[in-house]
């Protein structure tokens, strides 16, 4: 329990935490990272990024923080931190394309996290596969409805498309994901 | 699986929630509704058969252990970004308030409904003192707070008096409404504002005063015609009840006709006086204030628009003391019934304390009340926020001083603190659209000046 003599952090909602965190109180915000800390490493993983994924999750939090007087909290809050998340990663793209070493880079973490996240009995075909598989904004769509739980609109909130494209996405994904299935 | 389009897809609605369905994730009364959609849709039917096949595979990512990143991320902010040891202690009751006041909402209301609320409305026993914290935002940071909303809103004072809500986020049409608020802020607890800022209260009278047209009505006929009279009325009369200036009478009398004038058959206001208008509990509550602030000052007689309204409005109670829009029980969409209450119990309490024939209705509305103040729909809501807390303290308990406290504790500690708009509230509400900072600085520091400033508790 995350406490200050007399507060209990983990009782409050994450707007009300928010409002906390907006006149700079320090435990209400190490209360949302303790919260939120799991998934948001677990979204990161499931994009693709594993050495990295940690620090990606920190640079999120810390952007949470500069931007936290935008928050309002009519809006949810997760929408507003996986909208930060995205643009970390999005920031992270750029910076390995400028190095012209993205492609690189990224066969040697998934292989690296295939490693090491995937050992042991492996089935025919994996999630991580089926994940791969698909570009980077169907991607997107599948791991923020299936791991984070979000609906269209939210999805489309975060990653500013229309509802539309999220629903094309997401069948589209499953189209071709189930074809690899069928492949094996 | 069927060769569907795209479009085909994105014509099922429903189908977002097929993956969280196949995950037990739904709550029942969605998994049951999406069930009963399965039987009839083709579409989210084979969308369910492929995910059957993609999500047990998707699961078998593993969890792996995750190390807290907790510390590393506060090692990179700064200390001088955090509020100082003493200022974090000052706000304790924001935070263990929510759910030890939930927890006694529950008590009370499921466990020992009539005995404990019974001895809570008619006692002076501190029935649940043993369950809520009982501790303040420090005194002097509320009234920093409301001094600081006053000198912001004198900075903001346009030289004809008025506030423009263009400036501040807001809307043109309620500029006169605004200007009423930022009045009422402006006058401060039990009217020392008078003093201190005599000169812009005065302009901004002045303004209210200038726009009043023939039939009584202050400001344009616009939709918000009747928010822009009922509050410029009722802070016109405030600065009557304190200051007692004659030239004020006149123009006042006048005011209050209009409102009388514009009662519709059924006791309650609407948007306009038409056939098939409707009365709202949210226009009415402006006007039965002004009534009752002109009852309160003696001078007028509005007693047969006054019973009407009260009796309208006491139509609108349910069994449970919960307060509808236009009918029992009536919420529309982008209504808080939590709002609507609020609005019922200041005006049917404070009115208590003139007339008799209102305590059965009373006693079911405090428990509504009580009800409310405990389970806040959204962290910040100024305009519930300011009825909440003038209910509260119109309902006279010290039982309910907490509920009170969390309210104003909430506002204080999400003020902002520098910059040019130190000293206002940030527009984040359902409202601010609407009223934009004016609104949300106005509602804000009468909702901190609740307890002690006369014109809330009537």
């Amino acid at each position: 329990m995350t406490t200050d003599h007399h507060i209990d952090y983990e009782s409050l909602s994450d707007a009300e935490l928010m409002v906390l965190v907006k006149s700079r109180q320090k435990y209400a915000f190490s209360a949302i990272v303790k919260r939120h800390q799991n998934a948001m490493l677990n979204f990161f993983r499931h994009l693709g990024v594993y050495n990295d994924a940690e620090d990606l999750a920190q640079e999120t939090f810390l952007r949470l923080f500069k931007y936290r007087n935008r928050y309002k909290p009519k809006a949810k809050f997760t929408t507003f931190l996986y909208m930060m998340a995205r643009q970390v990663r999005i920031d992270m793209l750029r910076k390995l394309k400028r190095t012209n070493d993205l492609s690189k880079k990224l066969n040697e973490a998934n292989v690296a996290a295939e490693n090491e996240v995937f050992s042991g009995t492996e089935p025919d075909i994996d999630a991580e596969e089926l994940l791969r598989s698909l570009p980077e904004g169907m991607r997107s769509v599948v791991v923020l409805n299936i791991y984070q739980g979000f609906r269209y609109q939210e999805i489309a909130d975060v990653l500013e498309i229309p509802v539309g494209t999220v629903k094309s996405r997401m069948f589209n994904a499953l189209r071709q994901m189930k074809a690899l299935i069928n492949d094996r | 699986m069927k060769n569907h389009s795209q479009d085909q897809a994105g014509q099922c609605p429903m189908s977002e929630f097929a993956a969280s369905y196949i995950q037990n994730k739904l709550p029942d009364i969605e998994s049951k509704q999406f069930n009963t959609h399965l039987e009839h849709c083709g579409i989210c039917t084979d969308m369910i058969k492929d995910l059957e096949g993609i999500i047990p595979i998707l699961e078998r990512t593993r969890t792996s252990q995750t190390k807290d990143i907790t510390a590393a991320v506060l090692a990179e902010i700064p200390d001088s970004e955090w509020t100082t040891e003493n200022k974090q202690t000052s706000y304790p009751a924001v935070l263990t308030f929510p759910l030890l006041y939930r927890l006694a909402a529950l008590f009370v209301v499921v466990a020992c409904s009539v005995n404990i609320v019974s001895q809570l409305l008619y006692t002076d026993k501190p029935v649940l003192a043993p369950l809520i914290s009982t501790q303040e935002v420090v005194a002097s940071e509320k009234t920093g707070a409301i001094n600081a909303a006053a000198a912001w809103l004198v900075s903001s004072q346009e030289s004809n008096g008025s506030w423009d809500p263009v400036k501040w986020e807001g809307k043109k049409d309620f500029e006169v409404s605004l200007t009423g608020m930022a009045l009422l802020a402006l006058l401060g607890p039990d009217g020392h504002g008078i003093k201190a800022h005599s000169s812009n209260i005065d302009k901004a009278v002045d303004y209210i005063l200038s726009g009043q047209i023939k039939t009584g009505n202050f400001g344009s006929t616009t939709s918000g015609a009747m928010y822009n009279h009922g509050i410029a009325t009722l802070a016109v009369l405030e600065v009557y009840r304190i200051s007692g200036k004659e030239t004020l009478v006149e123009p006042l009398t006048k005011a209050l006709e209009f409102i009388c004038d514009q009662q519709l058959d059924s006791g309650g206001w609407g948007y306009r006086k038409e056939p098939d208008q409707q009365a709202n509990t949210s226009i009415s509550a402006w006007q039965l204030q002004a009534l009752l602030q002109a009852r309160t000052i003696g001078k007028w007689d509005v007693a047969p628009t006054f019973h009407k309204g009260l009796q309208w409005l006491q139509g609108l109670v349910s069994n449970d003391g919960m307060v509808g829009y236009r009918r029992v029980r009536d919420i529309p969409e982008g209504s808080s019934v939590n709002t609507l209450t609020a609005m019922g119990a200041f005006c049917l309490l404070s009115a208590g304390k003139q007339i008799t024939g209102l305590e059965e209705t009373n006693m079911r509305i405090k428990k509504a009340l009580m009800l409310v103040a405990s389970r806040p729909e959204a962290a910040v809501d100024f305009y519930q926020s300011y009825f909440i807390a003038s209910a509260l303290h119109a309902a006279d308990n010290s039982n309910l001083d907490d509920a009170l406290n969390h309210v104003q504790n909430v506002l204080v500690s999400c003020r902002v603190n520098s910059g040019s708009n130190a000293g206002t509230w940030d527009t984040v509400d359902h409202w601010s659209s609407v009223g934009g900072r004016l609104y949300t600085t106005s509602m804000a520091a009468l909702s901190l000046q609740a307890n002690i400033m006369p014109h809330t508790h009537l």
